[in-house]
């Protein structure tokens, strides 16, 4: 059955290459038109229309453009109206062409086009080609006119204090904020096309003599590989170049923020563009991206410290806390002071369930009053965080289903996970808690220490793009460390990240900070 | 993709634990049916032994260097001998694997879980060892590395707050144990440091691999160190009392008093010693499934690990029956064997390498 399908896909791809299959223009315009009218054929945001050349009239001519792909007044003015107010003396002779492209449109990109093919390809991405009578071939004028959200602050990483704005879906924009922060003739955009279908855009950005040794042969490589109709999302490309495929964590990272993407490309890594998306894909990553915000680099160095070694705390607590919770209180009753036992006991006296279970069905309700928050339309969601809230939090305590000190719990565990700053981390984190909480239920401490471990162990053999995962801390970088869990003052970060960095280290020169 | 190798850091961490996650929990005992006042002695001449032999295995490793042990030794001793004495060391291991999983089981049975039954545990005590050997050496030497300063912090931590309850007055007087008290304590000592040897196996993915032997004596003098501050400890907190103790670290920690936030420190200590212990599984695990696969010319060591693992936890459970059992089987018979292997092994090849001029 399987081949079946696969022999049917295959037929169809062939009739998709039949329809376009005029590698040239021919000299008749009748035929170049019906050409281009057959491959565009039933779309009916195609227009087209003849017109004529100069004021005498002359010379015929055909454009075709997509609705609400192109600016109509810049066609208008800057295509239709030069060549139909041509001078008659100037139609004549094979150097009409030279004269247009060079000195009649003034449009900013104007191509010359010899296959059908291609023009298609122009066509569909918003600009107007015209075909004229006796050539074999055509122009593609760009002229660009869609609607596009202009640029607005970052939604998923907000600031105090910072940069405000944030990526948009237009390539071309993301790579005018990245160029205007970057003034560096080394810093290169290389492009690819991802899709057999959507032929989606997609740049690796990196700046030449800083980035590390072979990252960009490397993604380069990842990305040709790939044979897919089309790329829907940006989370499907990082998981298909990342290197341990199974992993819970992605081993690229996702960034809204001009600033942060340029300070990566600063410390030797490359970012992966995609038009379409307001996101920019940072590889190689490590886990010192876990604990690093925008908002360290404005606040002063103790503060940002603070804040990581909170974030760190954080992160701990997400992963940890439920299960140990469970496996004190099912397990090692002896470990805690008394009198904190006997007011946790005295809360949990005739409660019906065990306290793993209790703890379980907390924690997947949160999961889902989290889900269902992320769902609903605004209005709808806070209500639904009311129930959630008055419903399990305060009837549950009341019928005596659940303990007060195991709401406490859940709460810390969900409002910790928040603090993990980029979403790839918080949520590999959030579920991790689960495989802690079923360890914990089932073997007490030995479980969770043995899940901590295989939690150890998978990210101690993980690398992204050639980097061990868990560098700095191992391999032990002590160079790294400045900007890790603490960051010291920016006139003590002189070297950038070694991994990414191998060969060209040094970030700042030697000289004297401040007054001295 | 780029090789990273073993750094100087991994080399210690692993190590360590390597040699004193059973350590901890066993030794004590055996040194103290002997010499429970000069306790200290055993550790400095456990020591002495550890660092002879690194100069050993560091030897070796500088004459051939980037060249696995299993094939230089068949190459110096010939093919039949060289393949049967790996043989008998891949035995031993297997064994002394066995022993050192049914004592960390054994003690996280009686300090955590009394009521779980001994297979389970048995079963979370190695997984996360042999997911690690799956993964191979870098695998190993990293996490090693991540678990080695928190813990060694943490056990610090411990004998701080210790120090009140230590009374020196129970050492003296020094040497009262007698001589041949002192060298009986010290012999199965000398078989745990034979554990250093397993760095022959290491070292063909080791950085800076001329630097073995250095590497193999901090490591002796580190856990030398640790060794002789907790023989200090136990005999200044139990003095002779300590011949009667069978966990002698556990009963320790349970000593310092009570604060108001936590009440009990021994899961402080249970957690190390897992931690520590899985350092120490994953070594022997790598190095048997390693010098497995290349006895039976083998390419890769991974389809090893999965009936290796298993073949373990069902024969671990016949190795002992019950705690007194190990703990005289550890000083009267495990050192008879495990001396002349450990530390005879590596010399003869090294002797003959010498005499017939073979280099790697």
């Amino acid at each position: 059955m399987f081949k079946h399908i696969f022999r049917k896909n295959k037929s169809e791809s062939n009739k998709a290459a039949q329809a376009v299959q005029r590698e040239k223009f021919s000299k008749d315009l009748d035929e170049n038109i019906k050409c281009v009218q057959e491959v565009l054929a039933k779309c009916c945001d195609l227009e087209s229309r003849p017109i004529r050349i100069g004021r005498d009239r002359q010379i015929r001519a055909h454009i075709f453009f997509l609705d609400g792909m192109v600016d109509s007044g810049f066609m208008a003015a800057n295509v239709l109206k030069p060549l139909m107010l041509l001078d008659p003396g100037d139609t004549g002779g094979p150097k009409l062409d030279d004269e247009i492209l060079n000195s009649l449109l003034p449009a900013g990109t104007v191509d010359i086009v010899k296959s059908p093919n291609i023009l298609v390809s122009r066509i569909l991405s918003g600009s107007i080609a015209m075909i004229i009578e006796g050539r074999e071939s055509a122009f593609a004028i760009e002229a660009i006119g869609w609607q596009e959200r202009a640029v607005e602050e970052s939604q998923t990483e907000t600031v105090v204090k910072g940069a405000r704005s944030g990526f948009v879906e237009n390539i071309r924009v993301n790579r005018s904020l990245i160029r205007r922060m970057i003034r560096y003739p080394d810093l290169k955009f290389e492009r690819l096309n991802l899709g057999r279908i959507t032929n989606t855009e997609v740049n690796i950005a990196y700046i030449d003599g800083i980035v590390m040794e072979g990252l960009v042969e490397e993604i380069k490589r990842r990305i040709a590989k790939i044979d897919i109709d089309g790329v829907a999302n940006f989370g499907m490309l990082q998981e298909m170049i990342d290197d341990s495929t199974f992993s819970i964590f992605h081993q690229s990272y996702s960034t809204e923020r001009p600033d942060r993407a340029c300070s990566c490309l600063l410390e030797g890594r490359a970012l992966i563009l995609m038009d379409n998306f307001p996101f920019v894909v940072v590889v190689p990553s490590a886990i010192t991206h876990f604990f690093q915000s925008a908002e360290d680099y404005s606040s002063k160095y103790v503060v940002a410290s603070f804040d990581r070694l909170l974030r760190f705390v954080g992160l701990n607590i997400t992963v940890l806390l439920p299960g140990l919770y469970v496996a004190i209180f099912s397990y090692h009753h002896e470990m805690i002071p008394t009198e904190l036992l006997k007011s946790i006991s005295q809360a949990r006296e005739q409660l019906p369930f065990p306290i793993f279970l209790e703890m379980l069905v907390l924690e997947l309700s949160l999961e889902v009053l989290r889900e269902a928050g992320v769902r609903l339309p605004r209005p709808v969601g806070q209500a639904v965080s009311i129930v959630g809230a008055l419903v399990i939090g305060q009837a549950a305590v009341a019928a005596r289903l659940v303990s007060p000190p195991s709401i406490i719990i859940v709460a810390l565990t969900a409002i910790a996970s928040f603090t993990i700053p980029i979403p790839e981390g918080s949520d590999a984190h959030r579920l991790l808690r689960f495989p802690v909480l079923l360890a914990a239920g089932a073997f007490g401490l030995p479980g969770i220490i043995t899940a901590w471990l295989m939690l150890l162990v998978h990210l101690a053999g993980m690398r992204s793009f050639g980097v061990p995962y868990l560098s700095p801390i191992s391999p032990f970088f002590l160079s790294d460390w400045k900007d890790f869990l603490v960051r010291v003052p920016s006139s003590f970060m002189k070297k950038r990240p070694i991994q990414t960095a191998k060969t060209n280290i040094r970030r700042q020169g030697s000289w004297k900070r401040g007054g001295k | 993709m780029q090789k990273y190798g073993i750094s100087a850091g991994q080399i210690i961490g692993m190590m360590f634990w390597t040699i004193m996650g059973t350590a901890v929990i066993s030794l004590p005992v055996t040194i103290g049916l002997h010499a429970p006042r000069d306790a200290w002695a055993a550790a400095v001449l456990f020591t002495i032994g550890g660092m002879a032999l690194g100069l050993i295995v560091g030897a070796l490793a500088n004459r051939f260097p980037r060249k696995d042990f299993v094939v230089y030794t068949q190459q110096v001793l010939g093919t039949f001998i060289g393949k049967l004495l790996i043989l008998v060391f891949l035995v031993w291991l297997f064994h002394t694997i066995g022993l050192v999983l049914w004592q960390i089981t054994n003690f996280v049975k009686l300090s955590l879980l009394p009521e779980t039954p001994i297979a389970p545990i048995m079963a979370i005590v190695l997984l996360p060892s042999a997911y690690v050997v799956y993964d191979g050496i870098e695998g190993i030497a990293r996490s090693s590395q991540v678990v080695f300063l928190p813990t060694v912090i943490i056990l610090f931590f411990l004998y701080l707050l210790l120090i009140p309850d230590v009374n020196l007055q129970n050492l003296l007087p020094v040497f009262e144990d007698g001589a041949a008290n002192i060298l009986r304590s010290s012999i199965t000592p000398l078989a745990w440091a034979g554990e250093i040897m397993f760095l022959i196996f290491l070292a063909p993915s080791i950085n800076k691999i001329n630097k073995t032997a250095k590497y193999s004596i901090i490591t002796m003098a580190l856990i030398g160190f640790g060794g002789f501050i907790g023989e200090l400890f136990y005999t200044g907190v139990f003095g002779l009392l300590r011949q009667h103790v069978s966990n002698p670290f556990y009963s320790l920690i349970r000593y310092i008093k009570p604060t108001a936030f936590i009440e009990r420190y021994d899961i402080l200590f249970v957690t190390i010693n897992l931690l520590g212990n899985f350092v120490k599984l994953s070594v022997f695990l790598y190095v048997f499934v390693l010098c497995l696969s290349q006895w039976l010319g083998m390419k890769s060591h991974r389809p090893l690990v999965l009936p290796s693992s298993v073949a373990l936890l069902f024969s671990t459970q016949y190795f002992v029956s019950s705690p007194n059992e190990l703990v005289l089987f550890l000083d009267n018979v495990f050192p008879l064997y495990t001396i002349p292997l450990l530390y005879g092994f590596p010399s003869l090849v090294l002797l003959v390498a010498v005499i017939r001029g073979i280099k790697g």
